[in-house]
């Protein structure tokens, strides 16, 4: 077959606007009051509000789905009712069990979806979304619902919740909230997506309704004119991904983006704050670093070695690695903010406010058998909180003759194999909003592979779940901390608060003190004030 | 040529094969499990299994391997392990994103480099020739995120004069190319610098050859010389150059796509490699093996329109 240079022209021609052909996706709103916040990833994991842990999946999640109840907006210690009338009071049954009766608000509506038209929320929805938050087959989080029964009350927006053993409001609200299974989820609007698509196309209740997502560019939300707190004051919210800090913070100053996840450090957040235009919020939650230490490892089975390893650490080291206020210290593992953490007092009170002792350590070593120090192996994430952790830790342990060969991996690799117990320390970031589900998924049997210590306070946990005054409750949790420090289980080092930078003009529309979402909190109140 | 055409299709089955089957075996070496990634770290074990068994991770190998490949035949590329949708619905989504980026960067390569590489080879070892030569080194040292952040710092956060990041929306034509503008330079910068020392290279050796002599020596001016002698002659390995940059391109943009929070091919597959999404990952390596494909029957077709050498044989 001859091709001429007309035909050879006319197929680079081709070939050229052959991009153009293929139908992209609209990239980006330019709607004035639509919002743009970029976070710190490529793109979305898990939007269904029953798996979704990402900080970027819990963000989109709670601005589309809501709870009975809610953490008061920018707090992370208050909760007020959201779908359902008020926060019932609850009720001790004749068995031992406790119930919770909720009445659900009258016509709040469910985003529409191709096969699901929009419709009153009901409560065979909130029966189905328990029900699907406590199978462990849909949900991430069943292991908090275990052994609770979900039921239709007498009245017809009544709901109850029944719960094996009588539990605080601490304890209990924070599984029926905006928070990981607490999340609503319409059947009808979930059964018209699919399971299968529904991991990345959510249906919900909230301020904000799921429009689109564009695979590593944006998840674009549109405003839910008829919420029932009031139709939002923004047109909607593209969440953008750009995992390039220097990145975010050029297309921030160049007006691509409203707010950014910012850098954990303070120095960045100060420097970012002092431009003309722009706001660096600093808040809660923290997600707090600790050490696990393997109680039953060859080495670290004998607690000398442990305490040596005790007295090698500075939190000061750690807490340099962000700079105050992003980064704090913790006196165990449960933070300070949480009921049943340790305050440096409480902590100094009872002996367990270990400091850094050089030759303290050594001696402990050469009197455990190590004069010479010996090897561990350690995995660390690539991320960079956990790295450099790990390389503080592995520096500190020099000096006490310890040498720490650390192997950086993937961060899903990570878990997975501080899962199968390579580490003998295993340095763990995470927030878990109480105090209950730190023991119970590290230091406890129920733990499973989590438990990477292998050092349990069943016990205490038990009893401070079974205990109904929250202050009883939280020295229970005290005295379970005490233990895991006493036992040189458990070291907590630092936790790290969350860094948001915003053009001057957008206002979250509530104080910004902590949000359990890990993101500033954008809801129905959130407006941009100029554009 | 159609005979050619097809019968280098029919070769690239047993490649394709080849290259499916080692990515299918090297994702799963690697350890990490996707159940993990996908549901992250609060997932109870039994959520992990249930998980695993839903999307056929608790099969063997060869089940798996098998399931694939038959779906493969029939043209199923597999659903995301991550999003649970059909990979190439992902892919048709980020892919003419890189195209047009790909495009737009050898078109400046090519409309920049080659005079670029001619003026250097005819002014050799003059200031100009030193010039451009520096210029070109420096092109190619510097890291694409390194250009991409400055550019985007001078001509996005100071001047104003182009958005930052993101990829437009191809029915607004005008904002698509603004969009553009800066990826395409920062990876057309990187390209153009090897276009002018290749260019530079392949003309001066054209140009001491005999047949140059003789054009000059039978009185043609100096331009016809260049153009219809001396270029033509030195296209063919820039055919080729042009053809690796394509492969290159398409599959190696993933630090501009970052740096610009661009979707695109490259950047899909390392996000797709560290979710340990398999299928994901499989998908585009078929795609990309595809495309190699075809762009090198592209330049094989090239190649028989520029050298008539080729064409005769």
């Amino acid at each position: 077959m001859a091709i001429t240079r007309r035909q050879f022209t006319q197929l680079i021609g081709v070939g050229a606007v052959g991009a153009a052909i293929f139908r992209a996706p609209s990239a980006f709103a330019q709607d004035g009051s639509t919002l743009r916040i970029a976070m710190n990833t490529s793109d979305i994991g898990n939007i269904d509000p029953h798996f979704a842990s990402g900080s970027q999946d819990r963000a989109i999640v709670d601005m589309v789905f809501n709870g009975l109840v809610r953490y008061v907006p920018g707090k992370s210690d208050e909760f007020e009712a959201d779908l359902a009338e008020a926060i019932p009071d609850p009720v001790t049954n004749d068995d031992g069990t406790q119930s919770w009766t909720f009445t659900l608000k009258s016509g709040v509506k469910t985003h529409a979806t191709d096969g699901a038209d929009s419709a009153d929320l009901t409560v065979d929805d909130l029966l189905f979304s328990f029900g699907k938050a406590s199978n462990a087959e849909t949900s991430s989080y069943a292991g908090n619902y275990n052994g609770w029964t979900f039921a239709a009350g007498e009245g017809e927006s009544e709901f109850v919740i029944t719960v094996p053993v009588p539990l605080s409001t601490s304890l209990f609200l924070p599984n029926v909230s905006n928070y990981s299974g607490g999340y609503i989820i319409p059947q009808a609007g979930f059964e018209a997506v699919g399971a299968e698509a529904f991991v990345s196309h959510p249906i919900g209740t909230g301020p904000f309704a799921f429009q689109a997502h564009t695979p590593q560019l944006s998840v674009e939300l549109v405003a839910h004119a008829d919420f029932f707190r009031g139709a939002p004051q923004l047109a909607g919210v593209n969440v953008m991904f750009q995992a390039d800090p220097t990145a975010r913070e050029l297309a921030l100053q160049a007006g691509d983006y409203d707010v950014i996840y910012g850098v954990s450090e303070s120095s960045w957040a100060q420097r970012l704050d002092d431009l003309d235009g722009f706001t660096a919020d600093i808040f809660g939650v923290g997600e707090v670093v600790w050490l696990n230490f393997n109680t039953q490892h060859e080495i670290l089975k004998d607690v000398k070695v442990r305490e040596a390893i005790f007295k090698a650490i500075n939190r000061d080291n750690y807490v340099a690695l962000s700079g105050a206020p992003v980064g704090e210290k913790v006196f165990s593992v449960v933070p300070p903010f949480l009921p049943g953490g340790l305050s440096e007092e409480q902590a100094e009170a009872n002996g367990v406010n270990y400091q850094q002792d050089i030759e303290g350590a050594k001696a402990l070593l050469a009197e455990a058998g190590y004069p010479d120090g010996f090897e561990l192996d350690m995995i660390s994430s690539e991320q960079t909180a956990y790295r450099t952790t790990s390389e503080v830790l592995q520096e500190e342990l020099r000096q006490i003759g310890i040498t720490v060969n650390l192997e950086v991996v993937q961060h899903a690799t990570m878990h997975e194999l501080i899962r199968q117990d390579r580490n003998a320390i295993t340095i763990y970031i995470a927030f878990r909003p109480t105090a209950d589900i730190y023991l119970t998924q590290f230091f406890s049997t129920d733990g499973g592979v989590t438990n990477f210590s292998k050092f349990t306070v069943d016990n205490l946990r038990d009893a401070a779940r079974a205990e109904l005054d929250a202050e009883n409750q939280a020295a229970l949790w005290r005295e379970a901390n005490i233990e895991i420090l006493q036992n040189f289980a458990g070291y907590g080092l630092m936790f790290q608060n969350q860094v948001f930078v915003r053009r001057d003009a957008v206002d979250y529309g509530h104080e910004l003190n902590a949000v359990v979402q890990l993101y500033p909190g954008i809801n129905e109140t959130t407006n941009i004030s100029e554009d | 040529m159609l005979r050619h055409i097809l019968r280098r299709l029919l070769l690239a089955i047993p490649t394709l094969w080849a290259v499916v089957t080692i990515i299918f075996l090297v994702v799963r070496v690697v350890p990490g499990d996707p159940a993990r990634a996908v549901l992250g770290d609060y997932a109870s074990e039994e959520t992990i299994q249930a998980y695993r068994e839903q999307m056929g991770l608790n099969d063997s190998l060869w089940i798996q391997y098998k399931n694939y490949i038959f779906g493969l035949l029939q043209g199923d590329l597999g659903n995301s392990l991550v999003t649970r949708t059909p990979a190439w619905d992902q892919i048709r989504t980020v892919l003419p994103h890189t195209i047009e980026l790909s495009i737009a960067a050898i078109i400046l390569a090519l409309a920049v480099g080659i005079p670029m590489g001619v003026i250097s080879a005819m002014k050799r070892n003059t200031a100009i020739d030193y010039a451009t030569r520096v210029v070109s080194l420096m092109g190619l040292s510097a890291p694409a995120f390194y250009i991409g952040l400055l550019l985007m710092y001078i001509f996005a956060a100071k001047l104003g004069w182009f958005p930052a990041v993101g990829a437009g929306d191809f029915d607004d034509p005008w904002n698509n190319l603004r969009r553009l503008v800066l990826p395409a330079l920062t990876l057309g910068m990187v390209e153009t610098a090897s276009v002018t020392r290749m260019t530079r290279s392949v003309m001066l050796n054209v140009l001491s050859a005999d047949y140059v002599r003789t054009a000059r020596a039978k009185g043609l001016v100096e331009s016809r010389v260049m153009r219809q002698h001396a270029l033509r002659s030195a296209m063919v390995p820039i055919i080729s150059l042009v053809g690796i940059f394509t492969i290159g391109l398409i599959g190696g943009s993933v630090l501009t796509e970052q740096v610009f929070g661009r979707p695109g091919l490259g950047s899909r597959l390392v996000g797709a490699t560290r979710q340990f999404d398999y299928n994901m990952v499989q998908a585009i390596m078929v795609v990309y093996a595809f495309i190699i494909v075809i762009v090198n029957i592209v330049v094989d077709i090239v190649y028989t329109y520029v050298d008539p050498r080729v064409r005769n044989s």
